[in-house]
Parts: structure tokens; sequence; C-alpha cells
């Protein structure tokens, strides 16, 4: 791929990094990724520490909800204000520093090396994850029907199409950025792709959804009733590849 | 005290409740129907409660009291969904909004940046 193009499709998409008191991550996460010479809108999710002013001090568009709303409508968020900007594309990642952002001209290459444009690629670290996380993500395929094997990498680039979609209101009900987002777009039609990235382990503080037995039942009962309520039951679908039904 | 009476007064005090409730503005007049529809039924019930065992015959339930018991959960599970319901389409709204807040007062930071002198109409030091 030329670095002239990288450059143009780089300055026609925005990375949306939701946050909730990543004070201590936030601006490493925001100065890597504007080193790529891409802009960055950092969604700050009612933190009680410095997160928005660190932040702002690296480079980032700084939205703060007035409220502790939860991670997806934080993400949400960014996504309606990059629709609204014009972005052509969206690459979502987390505030804690597991995603590398080196990886993003990586994803950029791979989706756009495929004939058919994929409209999600989903960043992806099989390698990663416990006993816990391995187990809910095999129940989630089978329920969801999905092929994508990490259902809840929040590293993610999303097309035009799809950040559309995303940003309507009939997507703002969901919790969290994984099987519900992926099912609402698989069932629209559009292709969802996976690329294989290292992840870093996080610097401070662990993953909230895979912290104990109890959050993963929530999560897993969640997730289990939005795939077994909206998966696409057979719907035909213009996907290829990776993901059909 | 006879039935009559006593579900007479029941279906009053609920009637009485409601409008005490409308007229401080406390009930969203349309959903005042709802409930006084459920006083009348009391009343109704109440006055003349053999209705019921006519109502159980017809809709073959031996035991009419049974039937009584049955509507009531129904009516009050109806309610309670119609409400999930609004709650939600609530819910959703007020995150819609919450995300249009951080959206504008960004906007309306980067007014400010560019224009320096306009930065004490910044709404949150109002």
């Amino acid at each position: 791929m030329q670095d002239h193009d990288l450059a143009q499709t780089i300055s026609t998409g925005v990375a949306v990094i939701p946050a909730r008191n990543e004070a201590a991550d936030i601006g490493r996460v925001v100065a890597g990724t504007r080193e790529l010479g891409l802009s960055v809108t950092v969604v700050d999710d009612f933190s009680t520490d410095r997160t928005a002013e660190a932040a702002a001090e690296a480079g980032a568009r700084v939205l703060r909800l007035p409220f502790h709303a939860g991670s997806w409508t934080a993400m949400q968020t960014g996504i309606r204000a990059a629709v609204a900007a014009g972005y052509q594309w969206t690459v979502t990642l987390d505030g804690d520093g597991q995603h590398d952002p080196q990886d993003i001209p990586k994803l950029i290459a791979f989706a756009q090396a495929r004939d058919l444009a994929p409209n999600v690629v989903v960043a992806s670290c099989v390698a990663r994850g416990n006993r816990r996380r391995k187990l809910a993500w095999r129940i989630l395929r089978l329920l969801s029907g999905l092929k994508v094997a990490d259902l809840t990498s929040g590293f993610r680039l999303y097309d035009r199409q799809a950040m559309e979609l995303l940003a309507d209101s009939d997507c703002t009900l969901l919790e969290y950025q994984d099987v519900g987002v992926l099912l609402h777009l698989h069932c629209r039609g559009l292709e969802l792709v996976e690329h294989e990235v290292a992840m870093r382990p996080r610097c401070h503080g662990q993953s909230r959804i895979f912290s104990s037995w109890r959050v993963v039942g929530h999560y897993l009962v969640y997730s289990a009733l939005i795939s077994l309520t909206r998966r696409a039951y057979g719907r035909p679908t213009q996907g290829t590849g990776e993901c059909t039904d | 005290m006879t039935l009559p009476m006593f579900s007479a007064i029941l279906a009053g005090v609920v009637v009485l409740s409601i409008f005490w409730l409308l007229r401080r503005d406390r009930l969203p007049v349309m959903h005042s129907l709802w409930w006084l529809s459920v006083a009348g039924l009391i009343g109704l019930l109440g006055l003349f409660p053999r209705l019921i065992d006519r109502v159980a015959d017809w809709v073959g339930v031996a035991y009419s009291p049974s039937l009584l018991f049955m509507v009531a959960i129904l009516v009050l599970l109806i309610k309670v969904l119609l409400e999930d319901v609004d709650v939600s389409q609530d819910r959703r709204r007020l995150l819609r909004l919450a995300q249009k807040v951080a959206m504008l007062e960004e906007q309306i930071e980067q007014l400010n940046h560019e224009d320096p002198g306009k930065r004490s109409r910044d709404p949150r030091n109002s």
C-alpha cells in the first residue's frame, strides 16, 4: 500500500475512544493515535478523574456525557459525532491502552486489500483471555450464529454505512459494543470480517466484563437474550466469507 | 358493611385519588382514562356482584372468583408491560439527549476557542 494512499485514507477517518476514569492511560493512547495523523474523538463517560483534561492535552476532541451512561452510549456518541462531521470511516479503541494504535494502518490495509470491501473489520485477539472469556465466546457464537471469533473486541473499523446504522436511535438501548452491535449490522446485510492483532495487557485495571463470575453472568444473560431475540434466523444476508448464516 | 357498600367506597377512593392527581398535574390526562376505567369496573362489580357469576358462566369458568383474580392479574400485567415500554422509550430519549448535549457542548467550546471574546457566554459558567 502506498504511503500517500494511506495518508489520504487517514485524513477521511476518525478514531473514537470511549473512556471512563482512564486518566492514567488515555493521554498515551490519544498521542499514539494522533502520531498516525488521525483525528481522535474521546468520549468521556462522566469520569471522576482527569480523563477529559488528559485527552484534550494529548490533542483529542473531547465530548463529555452529562451523566454516567455506559460504554456503548459513550461509543455511540462518538460515532454520532463522526457521522455528523462527515467522516467516512471510524476506528474504535479502548481507552486503557490494550489496543496498539500502530495496528490501525494494518486494519485499513487489510480492509482495502479485499475485493469486496468489508463494512466492519474486527481486530481480534483470540490468544488473550482466560477460561471465562473463552467459554463466553463459545456460548455467544453458538447463540448468535455469528462467525466472529472475538465477539468482545472493542478494536474495530467501521465504514460509513455501518457508522450510520450504529448512530441511529434503534441502537441506543444496547449496553455493550459487541454481540448486539454486530448482529444489528449482520442482520442488515453488512459484511463483517476479522483480522488478528496482538493486544497488550492493560497497564491499569482489568477487563470490566471478565472481572468476576457475577459480572460475566450478567453479561452472558444479557448477550444471550440479545442473541436469541435479534439473530438473523435464516434471513438471507448479502455478506460473504467469515460471516454468513 | 355489605359488599356493594365496600366496593362502592373502594371505587370512590380510586376515582377521587385520580381526580386529585389530575388536578395537581401529577398524572398525564390520558393515563387517567385507564385508572378511571379500573375504578368503574370495581364500582360495577361491587354494586352488582352477581355480574361476575354471569360472566364466569358465559366463558365457562366454574369458580367465578378465580375469573375475577385472573382478570385483575391480566389488567395489571398489561399495564406493567406498557409502562415498561414507556420507560424504555424515555430512556432512549434521555440517552439521545445526553449524547446531543455532549456534542453541542463541544461545539460551543470550539466556537468560543475561535472567538475568545465570547467565552463569558459559555453556558457552563453561567
